[in-house]
C-alpha cells in the first residue's frame, strides 16, 4: 500500500462517522426535538466525557464484559467438541444436528424471560444467555470447518503414519482452524449483543442496564453514550479477532473473504 | 544392482464402484509383481484406474477382490512403509516446507533436534535447501512437489507411490522433476511405483512400464525398459522404446 493510498484507508471510516455527526447535528437544527428525545451530538459527548469519569459506569462495562467472557468459555469449551463430535460421528449427527438446527432459529433473547424465571437476577441468568448466543455458531463452525478439510490432507497423513487421534490434533484441528476461529469471532459479537438485550430487560448492573436506566431517568444524552460505548467495544472485539485471524492463519488465503 | 526379491505383489486386484446408475467396475484382476529397487511406471488413460490401484497398493482404499501383499503380509490399512506423493502436492499448508518434511518423524516420536537434523538433509537431497521455512502458498508446483517427495521419504518407506506427480507442472519443470526423482531412486534405493499417462515419461523413468487398457481398467501387459541411465530422449533406442509402449498402449485401447 503506498502513502495515499493509506492515508485514505484512515481518513475514510473517519469520514463516514463525520457524516452521521452532521446528519444528526442537522436532524436538530431542522426539527428542535426535545433533549429528551435527541439529544445534540456535543451533548452527547459531554454526557461521554463525564462517564468516563465515573466508577460506576466502568464497573458497569466491567459486569458486562465479564458475562460475556464467561458465556463465551463455556460457549467454547462445550462448542468446539460438539462440532468435533458432530463432523467426526454419523450417529452423533444424526441424533443432534437436527435439535441443534432448530435451536439455533430460538435466538437468546426468546430466552430472557425464561433465564429470569429460571436464574432470577442471579449472575448465572445473564452467562446462561451468553453462551447460548455464542454457543450454536461455534459447534456448528466447527462442524463445517472439519468436514471441509481436503480428504488428501488426510490421504497424505495416513500414509506417513497418522493414526486417527493424530490425524484429529495434525491434520483436521489445524485446518478447520481458520473456520472454527471466524466461529469464535462471531460467537463473541453475538453474546455481546444479546448480553445487552438481557441487562436491559433484567439486570441491576452492566452497560445495558446502565442504557436502560439513564432512559428511565430521561437522560437520553446519557443512553446515548453508552450506545456509542456498546457499539466501539463491540467493534475493538471483532477486530481484535481478525487481527489474529490474519495473524495466525497467514497459509490460509482466503481468510480476509470470511465475513 | 538390484536384488530379485519380490517385494510387493499385487494380486488380482479389482475395485467395483457403487453408483446410482449401478454398479461401475474400475479396475479387474489387476496382478503384477514388484521387486526390490525397481522403478514401475503404471501407464494408462485417464480413467483407466491406475491412481485407484495405487491407493488400493497404499492401503487407502479396500479393494474389492484381490489383495496387495507385501513382504509376505497382507496390506490392510495405510503405512509410512509405503510413502505417497499425490497428483496435486497435498502438503500441510499451515505448515513450513521443514515442518511438512517433519510430520512422519513425528509421528514416529523422534526427537525435535533429529527430526530437524533428519529434515535438512532430506530437503537437501531434494534440491530444496534454503527453503525451509518457507510455507507451500510462496513455493512453485515444482517446489512444492519436491517437498512432497522429502516428506515421503523420511519415513524411509520400503516402496514410494507416486500419483501423476508431475501431471500439474510445465514442461520444462517436469523434465527437472523426472532427472531428479530419477537421482534420488538411485541414491535412495527405494522402490518406486509412478503413475502416470505419459509415454516419454514412462520411458524416461521406468525400469519397467505396466500398460493399462481403460474402463475397466485392466492390465494389457508389462514391458521392460532395459536403456541405460541417464536416458537420453533423442536417442534411436529411445524412440524404438516409445514406439513399443505407443503400440502396446494403442492394442490396450483397442482391447
Amino acid at each position: 500500500m503506498n502513502a495515499s493510498r493509506r492515508i485514505v484507508a484512515y481518513l475514510a471510516p473517519i469520514t463516514g462517522f463525520l457524516v452521521l455527526f452532521l446528519l444528526w447535528e442537522a436532524a436538530i437544527v431542522v426539527f428542535h426535538p426535545a433533549t429528551v428525545v435527541l439529544p445534540t451530538p456535543w451533548q452527547t459527548l459531554r454526557a461521554l466525557l463525564s462517564m468516563a469519569q465515573s466508577d460506576k459506569v466502568w464497573a458497569d462495562i466491567g459486569t458486562s464484559l465479564f458475562r460475556v467472557a464467561a458465556g463465551f468459555a463455556i460457549a467454547i469449551v462445550a462448542g468446539v467438541p460438539i462440532g468435533i463430535a458432530l463432523a467426526r460421528s454419523m450417529f452423533f449427527r444424526e441424533v443432534l444436528a437436527p435439535t441443534l438446527e432448530g435451536f439455533r432459529f430460538v435466538i437468546p433473547f426468546a430466552w430472557i424471560p425464561i433465564a429470569s424465571l429460571w436464574f432470577g437476577l442471579h449472575e448465572s441468568g445473564k452467562v446462561f444467555i451468553t453462551w447460548y448466543a455464542a454457543f450454536f455458531v461455534i459447534a456448528f463452525q466447527t462442524e463445517a470447518g472439519l468436514r471441509q478439510v481436503d480428504e488428501r490432507l488426510v490421504k497424505a497423513a495416513k500414509t506417513l503414519g497418522a493414526g486417527s487421534r493424530a490425524l484429529l490434533r495434525k491434520v483436521y484441528l489445524p485446518a478447520a482452524a481458520p473456520m472454527i476461529v471466524t466461529g469464535l469471532r462471531l460467537g463473541l459479537s453475538f453474546a455481546w449483543i444479546s448480553i445487552l438485550a438481557a441487562e436491559l430487560v433484567n439486570a441491576k448492573a452492566g452497560i445495558g442496564y446502565f442504557t436502560m436506566n439513564a432512559a428511565d431517568f430521561f437522560r437520553s444524552d446519557q443512553a446515548f453514550a453508552a450506545m456509542a460505548v456498546i457499539g466501539v467495544i463491540g467493534f475493538l472485539m471483532d477486530r481484535a479477532f481478525r487481527l489474529l485471524e490474519r495473524r495466525m492463519f497467514a497459509w490460509h488465503r482466503s481468510t480476509d473473504a470470511i465475513q | 544392482m538390484q536384488s530379485s526379491r519380490r517385494m510387493l505383489e499385487v494380486r488380482e486386484v479389482g475395485k467395483v464402484w457403487a453408483s446410482r446408475a449401478g454398479n461401475v467396475v474400475a479396475l479387474e484382476g489387476a496382478s503384477f509383481a514388484v521387486t526390490e529397487g525397481e522403478f514401475i511406471c503404471l501407464l494408462g488413460p485417464s480413467g483407466c484406474g491406475k491412481s485407484t490401484l495405487l491407493e488400493i497398493v497404499a492401503g487407502l482404499l479396500e479393494p474389492t477382490t484381490g489383495e496387495i501383499v507385501m513382504d509376505g503380509e497382507r496390506v490392510r490399512e495405510a503405512s509410512p512403509e509405503r510413502g505417497m506423493v499425490f497428483q496435486a502436492h497435498a502438503l500441510f499448508p499451515w505448515r513450513t516446507a521443514r515442518e511438512n518434511v517433519e510430520f512422519g518423524l513425528e509421528m514416529r516420536r523422534i526427537d525435535r533436534a533429529q527430526r530437524q537434523r533428519l529434515a535438512e538433509q532430506l530437503i537437501a537431497l531434494v534440491g530444496l535447501s534454503g527453503f525451509e521455512e518457507s510455507l507451500p502458498r510462496e513455493l512453485s508446483g515444482g517446489m512444492c512437489q519436491r517437498v512432497a517427495v522429502a516428506r515421503a521419504l523420511a519415513n524411509s518407506p520400503k516402496v514410494l507411490l507416486m500419483d501423476e506427480p508431475f501431471g500439474a507442472l510445465d514442461a520444462q519443470t517436469r523434465e527437472e522433476l523426472q532427472r531428479e526423482i530419477t537421482r534420488i531412486w538411485q541414491e535412495t534405493r527405494t522402490t518406486i511405483i509412478f503413475v502416470t499417462h505419459s509415454v516419454p515419461e514412462a520411458v524416461i523413468l521406468g525400469d519397467r512400464i505396466v500398460v493399462m487398457t481403460g474402463r475397466p481398467g485392466r492390465i494389457h501387459s508389462t514391458i521392460s525398459n532395459l536403456l541405460p541411465r541417464p536416458r537420453d530422449a533423442t536417442s534411436p533406442e529411445f524412440g524404438a522404446t516409445m514406439r513399443t509402449v505407443y503400440s502396446a498402449l494403442e492394442d490396450a485401447r483397442r482391447a
